[in-house]
């Protein structure tokens, strides 16, 4: 490896990529230094994967450069990317859920040459162990990987990269399924690989993550790069404006709608949802938030009340991904959309385009696969569509988590807008949403449940030890 | 009286699940590496025919399962071109293969002995135990070091468990899998040498009597184990062994029309489909 030098270790150059006659990326030009951590930001569809999927090898450039210690690198494959030291840690993990967590990492250094050989476990086992220790991680190499936690599969992806041991680590949204402590480790862990000289990568939207860690920043903005200089140089919300190109209001609000009208008593909990509110659940993940939402929503079921539902894994539990947009929205409103047993094509196809314009899901084609959207428009359009019919409780469970700033604060209007109307069920695991929405909420812990508290009752320091179960 | 017929039975079963468990065993390596495989049956029957012509000609019996993996292993390269380099979907090459096999021994068969039915007895002075016992322990053993110890054999279960980790270190899965195919076709084939030059003297149409689905569900029920499908095998063979213990019984076979005997190996196997629901798990890229 060539010694420090003040010339930039990665260099691209009027970097594009057109994707049928659509840019994705537009004459990007970009230095990144070695031994830094180096922030890529900007919404969904901004062009930051794709900028690093053209130096992971996974793409091809249309046009332009990049310069590796100043010589030309031009990646045909990730295999390529291997080879010169870049490792790629995708959002999806690239494991096998049936195999071994060893067999993964044995996997990872294997070739394609000489195969008949045995598999080299004690040497790859031991490999292993040493960063594991390094790190003070705990994962147990001989189970598999689906029994393994998300926070575990990402450290073993995170691992196997390592073996290799890389020079430049690209982390693609690394945070997104990443618990708060888990997130908090993870960062702590990316300012470590930045101790031992490693270049590193980061593709987030999570602005205050970002702050942290970062040295430099770039910010994409459909597809061109709108600004790239170190990261004390700029604020929070000045990155946030770049990003979306316009300015995001704060998110306290004051309450204010709230009537005494009950709508919604739960018999044997003492939950009960009032109109025009905001009623937020917080903690931390996995402490009973799926049970609640499930007896919620058998509750909901058994008082026969109108309710929207934004799932909390929108792919697992809302969306069939090869299902069109239409199709989502007859799904959810059958009655509406159907007479004499016959579908309304029309009727329906209207009422989509028209929740398309409304809510701003990209590209607005009614009849495209809902699996072809980006991530925040797919959940744009789940949210539009649970709110089509104005139910009489919304159901929000981690609405925003996945989706960048820009489709966050209008999920939040939304929510604000829907209060006025009806109640709001909202289940977050990020403490800052309940608390800037909430008009009052409920603290879980181990299955139980703290509370109600009323808006500003509790201040943040507090809510947290009910969060860590320090109050009983 | 009582412990010659247990001791029949037991050696009856171990005869009955050879077949089986070539056939497991080439099953698994295709399922494994994400290529859902039935045509097992039409492997096992091209293995039987070429094992009983090549050993009538040369009158020796190992050249026989030679001859009868290598052809069905070429007879699985149709099977490879249609579904890892043309993309057809391999239920539908695998069953079109089941039917050609039907179409194109009795043809082969007419021209090499002037008949479409059964081929002539193989005049090998004696049959050996030995022979397909040590074949099927070798296969087993290969089949076991391959599969778990070799960087093939890991390679090959990430071409059906994940191909994009495979393809991020350079390795196509499709010649992964195109391997795996070959390889299936080769056992399964000496699963066919087994019925026409063990079980019986000659090859007799449609010998294989569905053993090849039968090894397929064994392979399902044993979610994808070859330990435990090996062991399915064998309680496979156990029914089978027992419809001809039952049949050729007086006492039973004159109360109980033979037919009903005969279903005993298929009702178990759907029997075991449907109540006894192993643990599940798929290679996640079969197809």
């Amino acid at each position: 490896m060539p010694s420090s030098e003040t010339a930039s270790f990665i260099e691209f150059k009027n970097i594009s990529k057109v994707f049928d006659e659509h840019f994705a990326c537009r004459d990007i030009s970009l230095k990144i230094q070695r031994g830094t951590v180096h922030a890529l930001v900007g919404e969904n569809g901004a062009g930051k994967s794709t900028l690093m999927k053209i130096l992971g090898g996974l793409l091809p450039a249309t046009s332009g450069t990049i310069l590796l210690s100043e010589k030309i690198y031009q990646p045909t494959s990730a295999q390529e990317a291997f080879q010169n030291y870049i490792a790629f840690i995708h959002q999806h993990f690239v494991l096998a859920d049936n195999l071994t967590a060893l067999d993964n990492l044995v996997l990872s250094s294997s070739t394609a040459g000489s195969v008949l050989q045995k598999k080299p476990m004690q040497q790859i086992r031991q490999k292993a162990h040493a960063l594991l220790k390094k790190f003070s991680w705990t994962i147990d190499l001989d189970k598999v990987v689906y029994k393994l936690s998300i926070g575990q599969q990402q450290r073993l992806e995170i691992l196997k990269a390592l073996l290799q041991s890389p020079e430049i680590i690209i982390f693609d949204e690394p945070t997104a399924v990443l618990t708060p402590q888990e997130a908090t480790e993870l960062l702590h862990f990316i300012l470590e690989l930045k101790t031992q000289g490693k270049t590193i990568i980061l593709i987030s939207h999570k602005l205050h993550e970002i702050k942290k860690v970062a040295d430099n920043i770039s910010i994409l903005r459909h597809g061109e790069l709108v600004f790239t200089d170190a990261a004390n140089s700029i604020s929070v919300s000045e990155i946030a404006e770049k990003m979306i190109g316009r300015r995001l209001e704060s998110h306290q609000r004051a309450s204010g709608h709230m009537t005494k009208k009950v709508i919604f008593q739960w018999g044997n909990e003492n939950i009960s949802l009032m109109k025009g509110e905001i009623f937020g659940v917080a903690g931390v993940e996995g402490n009973g938030q799926n049970e609640l939402i499930s007896k919620m929503l058998n509750e909901l079921r058994q008082q026969k009340l109108s309710y929207g539902d934004i799932s909390e894994d929108r792919v697992r539990l809302s969306v069939f991904e090869n299902l069109s947009l239409t199709e989502h929205m007859l799904l959810k409103h059958p009655h509406e959309f159907v007479s004499n047993g016959v579908i309304q094509k029309e009727r329906l196809e209207a009422a989509t385009a028209e929740l398309l314009a409304r809510w701003d899901v990209r590209p607005g084609v009614v009849t495209q696969p809902l699996h072809e959207l980006s991530g925040g428009n797919q959940q744009k359009f789940i949210v539009g569509r649970e709110l089509w019919n104005e139910p009489k409780i919304l159901l929000a469970a981690h609405p925003t988590r996945g989706v960048d700033l820009g489709a966050q604060q209008k999920i939040h209007e939304a929510l604000h807008e829907y209060k006025k109307l009806n109640a709001v069920f909202l289940v977050s695991s990020d403490l800052d949403e309940v608390i800037g929405l909430a008009d009052r909420y409920i603290v879980l812990y181990k299955n139980k449940i703290f509370g109600p508290f009323q808006k500003n009752e509790l201040n943040e320091m507090q809510i947290g030890l009910y969060m860590a179960g320090g109050v009983s | 009286m009582i412990d010659s017929i247990f001791i029949l039975l037991i050696l009856s079963t171990f005869r009955m699940s050879l077949p089986l468990m070539f056939a497991t065993c080439g099953g698994y390596f295709s399922e494994k590496s994400g290529v859902a495989q039935i045509s097992l049956e039409a492997f096992l029957l091209v293995g039987a025919f070429t094992a009983a012509s090549v050993s009538f000609f040369s009158g020796t019996l190992l050249l026989g399962y030679l001859a009868a993996g290598v052809m069905a292993a070429l007879f699985g390269q149709i099977f490879c071109i249609f579904t890892l380099k043309l993309k057809a979907h391999s239920i539908i090459v695998g069953t079109a293969l089941n039917l050609l096999v039907m179409g194109l021994i009795p043809i082969v068969s007419k021209s090499v002995f002037d008949s479409t039915g059964s081929t002539p007895s193989i005049n090998a002075d004696n049959v050996y135990y030995a022979l397909p016992v040590t074949i099927l322990i070798v296969t087993i053993t290969a089949a076991f070091w391959l599969s778990n110890r070799t960087i093939w054999g890991l390679q090959m279960k990430f071409a059906g468990e994940k191909r994009l980790a495979l393809e991020s270190i350079g390795v196509n899965p499709i010649i992964r899998q195109w391997q795996a195919v070959t390889l299936c076709a080769f056992i399964t084939g000496l699963g066919g040498a087994v019925l026409s030059t063990y079980l019986s003297s000659n090859y007799s149409p449609l010998m294989s009597a569905g053993r090849g689905f039968i090894a397929l569900a064994a392979l399902i029920f044993a979610g994808w184990s070859l330990r435990r499908a090996l062991l399915v095998s064998l309680f496979f063979g156990f029914c089978e062994a027992l419809q001809i213990q039952l049949q050729s019984n007086q006492l039973i076979s004159s109360r109980i029309p033979a037919e009903f005997i005969q279903m005993i190996p298929y009702a178990a196997t759907l029997l075991a489909l449907i109540f006894l629901r192993a643990k599940n798990n798929p290679p996640a890229e079969l197809r």
